[in-house]
């Protein structure tokens, strides 16, 4: 049965810097940060910012934006499905990752193993189990939106929004729901940063942004912004003994070429150049949110989604959504213009 | 499409009462409970003495992996007890494992969030400490710095998925569910829905976690889930003075398959995954909703898609972690559910035994079902002297009943509530 996208919301970064990580081994990055939308009437309350990373705060308002608009009654909310991808879990670096040191820093030389540990005890954040919750994002999304029906939260590299827009799909094919949330944020910054380059294997010129982009999927056509005419992903197993990138898109893209291709998967200026060549050698038209913003992690797909919406005209009406994640794993979404 | 039954033809587990599931039943019909002094870590100064640890030393299992596998196995306690569980299922899955097809095969796993054991690290600690409070920075920084796409600390959590995939040939997806509490619970409800649309044949599908570490220690201990050590430290799920919970770790997972593939190799049958339920609080993040209506409803969407009532119920393996709020709004939601049935069905918990292990609690919980399904018996919540609820068959000990059919609960912060429905196949 033919899925429709018939909503969606996203926050893009508009600050970008260079963050210095190790000094000593003079590694950094490129990262792009979301501007909070404090005088939203949807912004969280302060009590729950505490405990709140960034891309979930503008997740919360954007979604409670694109539900508003749509006009869904709270009884239709509440029977939604939510399927989240994040990616890390910790941003604020002072506050998680320098804050060990701190400890250690207070340490003196006369004390004994007790005296430590105390201190260890005493200095270590009390909702430090809050704040790094893997499902904080489905679960805040839920307080502040109502929705009460099936969910999970997929992570935590890129491919997991795949996962989460699969789920949904087979969701509205078992449930009599019209109706399913797909959302995905990326929180990046630097804890994304040690995760993902030990993994690549790259230590610099790296490029990467929070961000959010959410998509309402529905079994009707009605208001429909597109269809999602196929989905499809790489069936081979990654090697977690070697890093090298081996491009298969090709393998996964239709007989019928799409209209333009929009894609993503690089964290640097050279891995992006790569893809880039190779696409071009299959003789597609592509573009992607890399130039701009980096990469978006677990909000790739969304994003390129939402991109490839947003670009549909009267020549482009099929367009391939094309991710990588650090893994290796590639997969494919074709959207058609209604 | 929706046809398809979808049964556990395989399980395995490593679990501080366990080490192998079929060391379950002895544990469990003993009343061994895993409820010690950490050994782990040094915990004086800190005011949380006890967990429900796995003390053996398993890395004998694992002795035949790379020194790259091993060196990740021991910065991080969930990648060590995945790969040790693994192991223990190896010698005797071999055989069922020619058996898939690899783009027929998936594996979905829930995983607890990742929490360096920085206790290991102290002394690099020291020699890293400087003026930018940069030195867990540096450590990470060092530690990663390798050819492979393996970390030894910090690994995306997809590393699970992907070490079980290779192992077991599954090309069809590695899937990371993220969900605290329900992560391996609602790993087997998604992969109950991947059979059961047609997408796969089979599905290995569990968990690991661990909390035995300095820092997840405190950091549950403060939000107030685990009692310190001024109070009685037994875990005692559905009693009047419960405490808290018990912190523990486990890893493991069951193989799922369709009916088709299961008749097609004449496989034996252990259990039939009768449907799930699966809800949002939609409360606040950290507390659960009161009035419970979330938490019924998975309960009752359980029943409904197993197509079971409440009468057939022969035990009910609840989530009980010992805390206040979630033992008794627990009673009070299967009451709501299940009606007069409720006050019949014999309930207990058995984190009192093996402590909580967060993403990992819905396999492990899953795997001593399936055990006390074979050997036909029932486990007691142990610890258990002053009910909570003295309309409720909350048993105090084990009895020898078989178990045909059974709920098994998880609820997790954040107001997720999943529910499995299990029928026994085992002849």
């Amino acid at each position: 049965m033919n899925k429709y996208i018939t909503a969606y919301s996203q926050h893009l970064p508009s600050v970008f810097e260079y963050k210095e990580v190790s000094t000593l081994r003079k590694t950094g990055f490129h990262s792009g940060k979301l501007e909070l939308n404090k005088d939203s009437k949807y912004f969280p309350e302060r009590s729950d910012l505490k405990i709140m990373r960034d891309d979930i705060a503008a997740c919360i308002v954007v979604i409670k934006e694109m539900l508003a608009d749509e006009k869904f009654t709270a009884n239709q909310i509440e029977s939604m499905p939510l399927y989240a991808a994040n990616g890390a879990f910790v941003d604020k670096p002072e506050k998680h990752l320098q804050r060990m040191p701190q400890i250690y820093n207070s340490f003196k030389p006369e004390m004994t193993v007790e005296e430590k540990r105390k201190k260890v005890y005493k200095m270590s954040p009390p909702l430090i189990a809050l704040e790094t919750l893997t499902n904080s994002s489905m679960s805040f999304i839920a307080q502040y939106v109502g929705l009460k029906s099936q969910n999970t939260t997929f992570g935590n590299t890129s491919i997991g929004a795949w996962y989460a827009l699969k789920q949904a799909l087979t969701q509205l094919e078992i449930d009599t729901e019209n109706n399913a949330i797909v959302s995905a944020s990326n929180c990046g910054d630097t804890y994304s940063f040690l995760t993902n380059s030990g993994v690549l294997g790259i230590a610099n010129k790296w490029r990467e942004s929070a961000a959010v982009g959410n998509l309402m999927i529905s079994s009707s056509p009605e208001n429909a912004l597109c269809r999602i005419t196929h989905t499809a992903h790489d069936k081979r197993i990654p090697n977690l003994d070697e890093t090298k990138i081996k491009r298969n898109w090709n393998d996964l893209l239709p007989k019928e070429v799409a209209d333009l291709i929009i894609y993503s998967g690089a964290f640097t200026d050279a891995v992006q150049e790569k893809d880039k060549t190779y696409i071009e050698s299959i003789g597609m038209n592509a573009v992607s949110l890399f130039d701009k913003y980096g990469n978006l992690g677990s909000a790739n797909i969304t994003l390129s989604v939402i991109t490839g919406i947003e670009s549909f005209n009267e020549t482009v009406r099929t367009i391939d959504i094309l991710d990588r994640d650090v893994y290796g794993r590639e997969s494919i979404i074709r959207i058609e213009a209604c | 499409m929706l046809g398809n039954k979808v049964y556990v033809i395989d399980y395995e587990l490593l679990s501080p009462i366990a080490i192998g599931a079929d060391k379950v039943i002895g544990s469990i019909q003993s009343n061994f409970h895993a409820n010690r002094p950490i050994q782990r870590f040094d915990t004086a100064g800190i005011p949380f003495k006890n967990a429900a640890e796995v003390i053996e030393d398993f890395s004998n299992l694992y002795e035949s992996e790379s020194d790259r596998i091993k060196a990740v196995c021991f910065a991080d306690r969930i990648f060590e007890l995945l790969v040790g569980c693994y192991h223990l299922a190896a010698p005797r899955m071999s055989k069922l494992t020619e058996l898939f097809e690899p783009e027929r095969t998936g594996i979905i796993m829930g995983i607890g969030a990742d929490v360096t054991q920085f206790e290991l690290f102290e002394d690099q600690i020291l020699s890293l400490l400087s003026e930018d409070n940069k030195a867990i920075i540096e450590l990470f920084t060092k530690l990663n710095d390798s050819n492979d796409r393996l970390n030894s600390v910090i690994n995306p959590y997809d590393v699970y998925a992907l070490f079980l995939a290779n192992k077991f040939n599954a090309s069809a997806y590695q899937k990371s569910i993220l969900t605290a509490c329900v992560s391996s619970t609602q790993a087997l409800g998604m992969a109950y829905d991947s059979i059961k649309t047609g997408e796969v044949d089979v599905v290995i599908a569990g968990g690991a976690d661990s909390l035995v570490n300095t820092l997840a220690t405190i950091a549950f201990g403060k939000l107030g889930v685990i009692p310190d050590d001024q109070v009685d430290g037994r875990c005692k799920p559905f009693d009047l003075n419960r405490t808290g919970a018990l912190a523990g770790e486990s890893a493991g997972f069951a193989i799922l398959a369709s009916e088709a593939f299961v008749e097609k190799h004449q496989l034996e049958k252990k259990a039939q995954v009768l449907g799930y339920g699966n809800t949002l609080d939609a409360y606040k993040i950290t507390a659960p909703d009161p009035e419970g209506d979330s938490m019924t409803k998975a309960i009752e969407v359980a029943m409904s898609t197993s197509g079971i009532t409440a009468d057939q119920l022969d035990y009910i393996n609840a989530h009980g972690t010992g805390t206040r709020h979630n033992d008794h709004l627990e009673l009070k939601c299967l009451k709501r559910a299940l009606g007069e049935h409720a006050f019949t069905i014999p309930i207990s918990s058995t984190k009192s035994r093996h402590g909580h292990a967060i993403a990992a609690a819905g396999i492990q919980e899953l795997c001593i079902l399936l055990e006390c399904m074979k050997h036909k018996t029932i486990p007691g919540n142990i610890n258990l002297d002053l009910p909570c609820e003295t309309d409720m068959n909350l048993i105090t000990a084990n009895q020898s009943k078989e178990i045909k059919y059974a709920l098994t609960n998880n609820f997790a912060f954040g107001g997720i509530n999943t529910v499995l429905a299990i029928k026994n196949e085992m002849k």
